[in-house]
């Protein structure tokens, strides 16, 4: 479960996130949505412990993540829009390295790395180097990774990014399996076709503010535009100051974050 | 309430473009080029905090070296103004020799950074598929490559104002000391673009940036090689390792002279300090003759490096960005490595393996630990030929090499060396990466545990292996191999916990040379707790183990003469060395504590 309240954090007078509130829980796959520089990856890092907030707070299976941070990143799987990895390892000691680090038992993680590598058509590279690997080789082993010590809770910024139309399938067919096996999933993206067909609720944010959350029926409702597609909802929210009453009529306490 | 869904704004029609303006020559496109990359590390120092943060260390590592330099400076200045009053033709050939000194040091440091100015420098791709003539290219890669060692530059500039005051040189020795330094600069470059350009038709494209680092590396210590054996074969190591000892400073430094002069004379860096000799005397003729000389080989040098760039340079940039797969180990080595550590926890065992198997496979970290290695072997050499060999005690501090200083001395040269090459960038050197501690439930503790347990797989092995063949090759009794091997172990581990933990303290991540992973704040705690342990060290061993082959200098006798006064000295050693390890490892800790935690700024890591 992921939980944030009153989330905000500010550069000197800019607020890169403004009062940010939200929650996904067990078994649901959270879509955050926003255009470029509106906080989405802001809000990820410091939902994953990477960055601190001017105020507010995260917690993560119910672990705090600046007060109980260990914990809290046992059960976290986190996956940047700029993937690091070490380059002189391979895919395969890669995959080890991590599910040492995440304290994954010794079979358990053969099990688990020969399937990952398998799901992602990797087996043939597995023994070659990381600095060999094309970018979306490198972020197939960026999501093994993030899977590999099997978290409950999963923060993915634009994981299909990069991807070949084949490993985009595998991922969302993955990422749909592991919510059905209750584990939460907050991922962001700018392709809006994977999100409307994904996601169970969408979160949107723009300028740092959280300014629609909800089901696509929830937010195509409030809409009154019940054909609407997510990318006109997108559009409309995020598009300019003509759409703030929108924005204002929906978070009158329905589906909508209130600042 | 009802919104109108948004829909796209009516496109109006585009207006017709203007003709395109005349391609821009190389100079104006040069100075566009230039003065975007020095508004980017403008913006860099003053507007992002890390850039800030630069900055001050910058200027106070810079306060801090006039500190100490001063004193050197007005030193050397007194030496020379002595010297010159006493021999003024021999003073004339000190420019000469500060300005062939500089060069070899700008040739061995400049392999690098011309290797990131020419082929990794991250707007390069801009540039060559931009309309920019590739002579503006090769003129911004020669001057970025120019100015990567501000260091070096900088000392030889003091050194020679120090010359010039000393001898009371006129203003026009600065003005060609001036042009001579910039033209020894760019010669410099020049002639390390050619070489890098042609090392690449040679070294494997995948293995480019890592083979020409470890070949710098290779040279470097080649030389240093090289430096000492010429010392070695002319006699002048008769037992103290480091010179004659008969002579002073004035006769050492004469010395040194000898040997380069000649070099000066062919070397198109020391024409400028010929000439720099000669606005000194007020010889118009011969300053003129070799300005004319130092400009002319260096247009010279720039005309050939200009065409190697044109013939060459797009051949090693397609092949530096080609990478081949390169297949590891299969699962059975996997699986032997993955040994390492299993006493401990996953966590340990993991980065412990990690960091073996990056810094064999990295051969820009794995240059680092062979130009270690290599000065450690210089220094054996130095010791173990240069020394009265198993004769005892001889007349001289070190020259008494069967007891226990000389030993003390080998091991902290040979074992410190190597705890310095393996761990002392191993934070900073992991970039980006280290985000991924940051992101697993991992302690500092684990991390600086892990890290100290990696460095100790390759400093204990090597150094008990010298310390063994040290000691067969004195004569050594098995008792005395045991112990000396005991005290290389310790002094590993106590040194290779010193470069772990004071690369906590001054990891930087922002780099792309790990030896340049560390900030100064590391390296001046490891230069202090490294004195304290080496003389803790001393203390303790010599006062407990080694009693009976610790003789006191100048005193007499040995430390077993010293009864109760022998186990205070221990006492105090082991506080020294144990006290200086225990405060560096609580500093690094708080350090790594203080990284693994959320960043305040995005950009401070």
């Amino acid at each position: 479960m992921i939980e944030a309240f009153d989330l905000t954090k500010q550069y000197g007078t800019f607020h890169a996130v403004n009062h940010l509130t939200l929650s996904a829980g067990p078994g649901e796959l959270f879509g955050f949505l926003g255009p470029n520089g509106a906080g989405k990856s802001t809000t990820m890092k410091m939902l994953a412990g990477l960055l601190l907030p001017t105020s507010g707070s995260a917690r993560i299976a119910g672990y705090d993540i600046l007060r109980d941070p260990l914990n809290a990143k046992a059960h976290l799987g986190y996956m940047a829009e700029d993937v690091t990895l070490y380059e002189k390892l391979t895919g395969r000691e890669f995959l080890r390295f991590i599910g040492d680090l995440y304290r994954v038992p010794a079979a358990l993680q053969t099990q688990r790395i020969a399937q990952l590598l398998d799901w992602f058509d990797l087996v043939d590279k597995a023994n070659d180097l990381v600095e060999t690997y094309s970018r979306g080789m490198r972020q197939k082993i960026a999501l093994g990774a993030v899977l590999v010590h099997d978290p409950d809770v999963l923060i993915l910024d634009e994981p299909t990014s990069g991807l070949d139309p084949r490993a985009a399938r595998v991922v969302k067919d993955l990422l749909r399996d592991e919510v059905r096996r209750g584990k939460t999933v907050l991922m962001s993206t700018h392709i809006l076709e994977v999100a409307e067909h994904m996601v169970d609720r969408v979160g949107i944010i723009n300028g740092g503010t959280l300014v629609a959350v909800g089901t696509l029926a929830e937010l195509r409702a409030h809409a009154r535009a019940s054909d609407a597609s997510l990318e006109d909802l997108f559009l409309t929210l995020t598009g300019g100051a003509e759409y703030r009453d929108f924005a204002l009529a929906v978070g009158d306490g329905e589906g909508v974050a209130q600042p | 309430m009802s919104v109108p869904v948004a829909s796209p704004p009516a496109r109006m029609p585009s207006p017709p473009l203007p003709p395109p303006p005349p391609l821009r020559t190389t100079v104006p496109m040069t100075a566009t080029v230039l003065r975007a990359r020095l508004r980017a590390s403008w913006n860099s120092a003053r507007r992002t905090q890390g850039g800030r943060r630069r900055v001050m260390q910058a200027v106070i590592f810079t306060f801090v070296a006039l500190l100490f330099l001063g004193p050197i400076f007005a030193g050397i200045a007194l030496l020379l103004r002595f010297d010159a009053a006493r021999n003024p033709a021999e003073a004339l050939r000190y420019p000469p020799a500060i300005f062939v000194v500089a060069a070899l040091a700008l040739l061995f440091t400049n392999f690098p950074a011309t290797l990131n100015a020419l082929y990794y420098s991250p707007t390069l791709s801009l540039l060559l598929a931009a309309p920019v003539p590739f002579r503006t290219v090769f003129t911004v890669t020669l001057i970025e490559g120019a100015l990567a060692a501000p260091f070096v530059l900088g000392l030889a500039l003091l050194a020679l104002i120090a010359y010039g005051i000393g001898v009371g040189a006129g203003i026009m020795y600065y003005l060609i000391v001036v042009i001579g330094l910039v033209a020894t600069a760019v010669f410099v470059t020049a002639l390390t673009q050619m070489l890098v350009i042609g090392a690449l038709r040679i070294i494997p494209a995948q293995r480019a940036k890592e083979g020409l680092t470890l070949l710098g590396a290779i040279v470097t210590v080649a030389a240093y090689g090289v430096y000492y054996s010429t010392r070695f074969a002319r006699g002048e190591f008769d037992g103290n390792g480091g010179g004659n000892g008969s002579g002073t400073a004035i006769t050492t430094l004469h010395g040194a002279v000898d040997r380069i002069i000649p070099v000066a004379r062919i070397l198109p860096p020391g024409w400028a300090g010929f000439g720099a000799a000669a606005a000194q005397c007020g010889d118009g003729i011969g300053l003129v003759a070799w300005l004319v000389a130092l400009l002319g080989a260096t247009a010279v040098v720039i005309a050939l490096a200009a065409n190697v760039f044109r013939r060459a340079y797009l051949v090693g940039w397609s092949a530096i960005r080609t990478a081949p797969s390169r297949r590891m180990a299969n699962d059975a080595r996997t699986g032997t490595l993955d040994h390492i550590g299993s006493g401990w926890s996953p966590q340990v065992r993991a980065v412990a393996v990690k960091e073996v198997r990056t810094l064999v496979r990295d051969t820009r970290r794995l240059s680092v630990l062979v130009r270690s290695a290599g000065f450690a072997l210089v220094y054996l050499f130095v010791f173990v030929f240069g020394g009265n060999r198993g004769g005892g005690r001889g007349g001289s501090f070190i020259g008494a090499n069967t007891d226990f200083w000389f030993r003390a001395l080998f091991v902290a040269f040979v074992v410190g060396g190597l705890a310095s090459g393996v761990s002392a960038y191993t934070f900073g050197a992991e970039g980006q990466q280290f985000a991924l501690y940051r992101l697993a439930p991992v302690t500092a503790r684990t991390l600086l545990f892990a890290k100290w347990l990696a460095g100790m797989l390759f400093t204990a092995p090597i150094g008990c292996v010298l310390a063994v063949g040290v000691g067969i090759f004195l004569g050594g009794t098995p008792g005395q191999i045991i112990v000396l091997t005991l005290f290389t172990l310790w002094y590993a581990l106590g040194s290779t916990a010193n470069a772990v933990a004071t690369a906590a303290i001054g990891a930087q991540f922002d780099q792309n040379r790990p030896d340049r992973s560390t900030n100064w704040s590391g390296s001046v705690v490891r230069l202090g707790v490294s004195m304290a342990f080496f003389l803790g060290s001393l203390l303790f061993w010599g006062a407990l183990v080694f009693p009976g082959s610790a003789h006191i200098p100048y005193v007499g006798g040995t430390a077993a003469d010293y009864g109760g006064v022998r186990l205070i000295a221990a006492v105090v050693g082991a506080v020294l060395a144990l006290g200086g390890l225990a405060l560096a490892a609580s500093v690094g800790s708080v350090r790594l504590t203080r990284l693994l935690r959320p960043a305040v700024m995005e950009d401070t890591r």
